[in-house]
């Protein structure tokens, strides 16, 4: 039997507030999934779902065939890291790592013997002893992870857990907990604000806005082919302009104004509808004309950013910016000169969102 | 102003306190010790009526020798004792009512009335309605209207020690320990109470040393089996100064300098 | 437990399966709700404070307006009108009105306590707040803090070895020369006693506010040529308004029905009401008057909260500090 965490058509309200409405996902056994989105999307009030704070208004939540939905939380085989680390400051750091084999009556003995591979594992032998406040936010962490991993959950919940820790720390428990994850074969909900986070670890990653379920797919899905404004704009830096869809024979093209980009035709959408395409700077080419789509404009501002710079260019009243890699910072442009940009056809995504 | 007077004045902020704030600061610590550090010199010096400079451990003596002393002083011990614990007890249930449970209606009214108005309201009307009341009942005066006058005493402080640390508690602790499997006994058990532990420890310790000093309300419902210590040296120095009282008086803040110390240590 | 067989027979019985269901789910629902578990944490909290705290003050309003014993003697306002000493008022021939001159004596006595308690907090908050080395500074704090919780009994008579005739002031006096002074049993006792056992009332809330001041604002002013004085005026006072307004209406609210301090230090002149209202329990045994007089101390102590209040007074920041068993 397999224990994939579904996620069916839920829906939470709190008073007139709905923070979740009608969100449905599915993670197989062993994936790591991210619930991505700005603060106030529902992401949170989701996790707290899956572990049982929270009771869905409607809809279910189970694993494997078991329905958890109206399970306390002590009873569901899931294990959280809170974003506060949420350790027991009155409790040693063995006391906090066994505290869930103790619930489950775990005889002492065993219970030592596991805390200390637990604590091996997450870098930190022979602390059992050490206070919660000795420890440094990296330590607490790793500390708050071992805690919930101990009890062998069919599915770790993770919830902005590296949110705490200043920018290289986090950077490298990314990795080392995308490590630990492949590593255990355990399912990982992850939730974050951080769309690099979420790119940088998941198998998967679900963007919610308002409650809803914006998009769903693997990263590169989700940064090459963002389907809604919401999601090209939230994940990484883009170009947006708006536009109207407007179908010609075989092909098809999204006017922004003065300027005809051309599209691949997409049969879901009418001649005439009003839509937004997205362009990644990292796609846009200045002084190349081969192949793809070029478009003539007058270079406006130069943004030198060490490693890279970002080149604004004006084609036809709208602004793109162009980013590239800085190899020599002579190559820049100036500002105030005619340039050609150029991209592939496929980096236009027309959003309809 | 002088530009040299505006540079005179910075520099004197710089420097910290003036000559003038400190010596002030200083006479109020005076103030607020000298009259505990005469009691203390008068326990110690031989003089009946008035300093007189000798060494004595005569009033000490003397104190220890004296059963109604030693006797009020017990009493008052046991009735702070029993007052802790039942207002303890009754603080926490109060302090999570409070705090963290809902009520049917607007809890701000309720609030007011559990603590606001008993901290407002003078005490001597209070323990004035106490005997009015529990000699209607037929009860009289001693240990049980004592005991009852106290713990409604101190009850609204202790609830407010207690609930100032509901408030603070960090809810994912509880919800921590229930995700790792602990029912809500056991959480409240193995979380909640312990998290609580100096909040609650404080509230007792308040208790015990409102209770122990508490005069107004016993002096109005003790009766003659039943005097606790600040009666007994109310009648002391009302009638004329008996150095003895001084000695009894050092054990009294001794007993509650420490407690106080120590709750408002555990209530940071 | 019910089987699939038992809600089979539900309807067929006659019962309202649906309601009986309906019912207990919702008691069961309503047994794990918050509104429960505050009912029955709040619930008993509260009738046990009704009974042995609401009931006994109300039973003081009930005597006040009784001839005699409550309920069995005739309904009567004449103790209010003794306090008011109603019939020299009404004859026109200004009696001497005892008990109101004894009140407002009482009330004048608070004023004065007040603003000496305020004027004493100033310098010593504002060291606290501003200028106490951090790591002395907890304990300076709770230096004010442990008298406040300690027998305000013992802290009051222990002025009567200063302030006496042969005592510690007067013999400082008259070592230098200097005639005797009449500190105490008058009052002057009075005063220094209650400005002492009070002073943490005022002193407490105040650090608070100080402890909150921003100290840029006071370099600010400085740095903008505002001298000492003007940077009290302008950013200090108003800034810890509001703690030593709280403060001080605890304080006059406590002062207004001392007992303990003038009884002992304040002989005839520093006499206050309070002390008047303990007479007719202690020795006169007229329930009925001393009832009518505390109604009337307690009219005047909410009537000054809630003037207070309305002022715009944040009674908040005096509540919950208060100790010492006042």
């Amino acid at each position: 039997m397999t224990s994939d965490l579904h996620v069916e058509n839920v829906t939470k309200d709190f008073g007139d507030v709905r923070a979740v409405d009608d969100v449905s996902f599915t993670v197989e056994e062993g994936k790591f999934l991210t619930l991505l989105g700005p603060s106030g999307c529902g992401k949170t009030t989701t996790l707290r779902m899956i572990a049982g704070f929270e009771t869905p208004t409607e809809g279910q939540v189970r694993l494997g065939d078991r329905d958890v939905t109206d399970e306390e939380p002590y009873r569901r085989p899931t294990s959280m890291v809170f974003q506060s680390y949420a350790l027991f400051p009155h409790k040693t750091v063995g006391e906090n790592v066994g505290f869930g084999l103790k619930m489950r009556e775990v005889p002492a003995e065993e219970r030592a013997e596991r805390v200390g591979e637990m604590l091996e594992l997450v870098e930190l032998p022979g602390t059992e002893d050490r206070a919660i406040d000795e420890l440094s936010g990296g330590q607490q962490q790793r500390i708050a992870l071992a805690r919930a991993l101990i009890t062998e959950p069919e599915v770790l919940l993770l919830d902005e857990p590296l949110g705490a820790l200043d920018l290289k720390l986090r950077k490298n428990m990314q990795v080392e907990l995308k490590n630990l994850q492949e590593e255990l074969g355990i399912t990982f909900v992850y939730v974050t604000h951080d769309q690099e986070e979420a790119l940088t670890m998941s198998d998967e990653i679900v963007v919610l806005n308002d409650g809803e379920i914006e998009q769903r797919g693997t990263p590169t899905e989700i940064y090459e082919n963002p389907r809604t404004r919401f999601v090209a704009d939230f994940i990484g830096d883009t170009n947006l302009l708006d536009g109207t869809y407007v179908r010609n024979g075989d092909g098809a093209a999204v006017r922004c104004g003065a300027v005809e980009l051309p599209v691949s035709p997409i049969d879901s959408i009418a001649d005439g509808t009003d839509v937004s395409v997205s362009i990644r700077p990292e796609k846009i080419r200045i002084g190349e004309t081969a192949g793809g789509v070029s478009v003539d404009g007058e270079v406006v501002d130069v943004i030198y950013q060490g490693n890279i710079a970002k080149v604004h260019v004006d084609v036809g009243g709208a602004r793109l910016v162009s980013e590239r890699q800085v190899v020599d910072s002579i190559d820049l442009p100036a500002a105030g000169s005619a340039c050609t940009i150029n991209w592939d056809r496929e980096h236009t995504d027309v959003l309809t969102g | 102003m002088s530009v040299a007077d505006g540079i005179r004045d910075r520099l004197g902020s710089e420097d910290g306190p003036s000559p003038g704030l400190t010596a002030a600061t200083a006479l109020t610590y005076l103030f607020l010790y000298g009259p505990i550090l005469v009691v203390v010199l008068m326990s110690f010096d031989a003089g009946r009526y008035g300093l007189r400079g000798e060494l004595t451990f005569e009033w000490y003596a003397n104190m220890a020798g004296r059963s109604d002393l030693i006797d009020a002083l017990l009493l008052s011990v046991q009735i702070g004792l029993v007052v802790m614990v039942v207002s303890t007890v009754l603080a926490v249930v109060a302090a999570f009512g409070l705090a963290r449970f809902e009520w049917p209606r607007r809890k701000g009214p309720i609030a007011t009335y559990l603590v606001f108005v008993p901290l407002t309201l003078p005490i001597i009307i209070y323990g004035i309605g106490l005997f009015v009341f529990f000699t209607e009942l037929g009860v009289g005066r001693g240990f049980v209207p004592i005991v009852v006058g106290h713990v409604m005493y101190t009850f609204p402080f202790a609830t407010l020690v207690v609930a100032a640390g509901v408030i603070d508690l960090d809810r994912t602790l509880e919800e921590a320990a229930m995700d790792l499997g602990a029912d809500p006994v056991t959480t409240f058990r193995e979380v909640t109470l312990p998290a609580l532990a100096p909040n609650v420890l404080a509230a007792a310790l308040f208790s015990f040393t409102l209770s122990f000093d508490e005069f107004l309300i016993s002096f109005f419902v003790s009766g003659a089996g039943a005097i606790p210590l600040p009666v007994r040296i109310w009648g002391m120095v009302r009638a004329d100064i008996e150095p003895e009282v001084y000695a009894i008086s050092v054990v009294v803040l001794i007993i509650s300098i420490t407690i106080a110390g120590l709750a408002t240590r555990l209530r940071r | 437990m019910s089987s699939p067989d038992d809600v089979s027979t539900g309807p067929l019985s006659g019962e309202p399966s649906h309601g009986r269901g309906g019912v207990r789910d919702r008691l069961l629902e309503w047994s794990d709700s918050e509104v429960f578990k505050g009912s029955v944490s709040l619930g008993p909290v509260l009738a046990l404070l009704t009974v042995f705290y609401a009931i006994p003050v109300a039973l003081l309003l009930v005597y006040s307006v009784f001839a005699g014993d409550a309920f069995e003697s005739p309904l009567t306002l004449e103790h209010f009108a003794r306090f008011a000493d109603l019939s020299a008022v009404l004859s026109l021939s200004w009696g001497d009105l005892p008990y109101i001159r004894l009140l407002a004596r009482s009330l004048g006595i608070a004023v004065v306590v007040t603003v000496i308690s305020l004027a004493i907090s100033y310098p010593i908050t504002y060291y606290l707040g501003q200028h106490a080395p951090d790591r002395w500074k907890v304990l300076l704090v709770m230096l004010v803090i442990i008298p406040f919780w300690t027998s305000y009994l013992i802290r009051t008579y222990a002025w009567i070895p200063i302030l006496s005739s042969n005592g510690f002031i007067n013999s400082a006096l008259g070592f230098l020369g200097l005639p005797a002074l009449p500190l105490l049993n008058n009052y002057v006792g009075t005063i220094v006693g209650l400005v002492y056992v009070f002073v943490p009332f005022t002193i407490l809330p105040m650090y608070a506010s100080m402890d909150g001041l921003d100290s840029h604002l006071i370099e600010a002013a400085r740095d903008l040529g505002a001298s000492r004085w003007r940077v009290f005026r302008e950013v200090i006072f108003p800034l810890t308004l509001p703690g030593a307004l709280a403060g001080g209406l605890f304080v006059f609210i406590k002062c207004a029905a001392a007992y303990v301090t003038p009884a002992l230090l304040g002989g005839t002149s520093g006499r206050m009401f309070a002390q008047v209202i303990e007479t007719q329990f202690g020795s006169a045994f007229n329930w009925n008057f001393g009832a009518a007089l505390s109604v009337i101390l307690v009219v005047v102590v909410l009537g000054s909260l809630y003037v207070a209040v309305r002022l715009g007074v944040d009674v908040k920041r005096g509540r919950g500090l208060g100790g010492g068993g006042l």
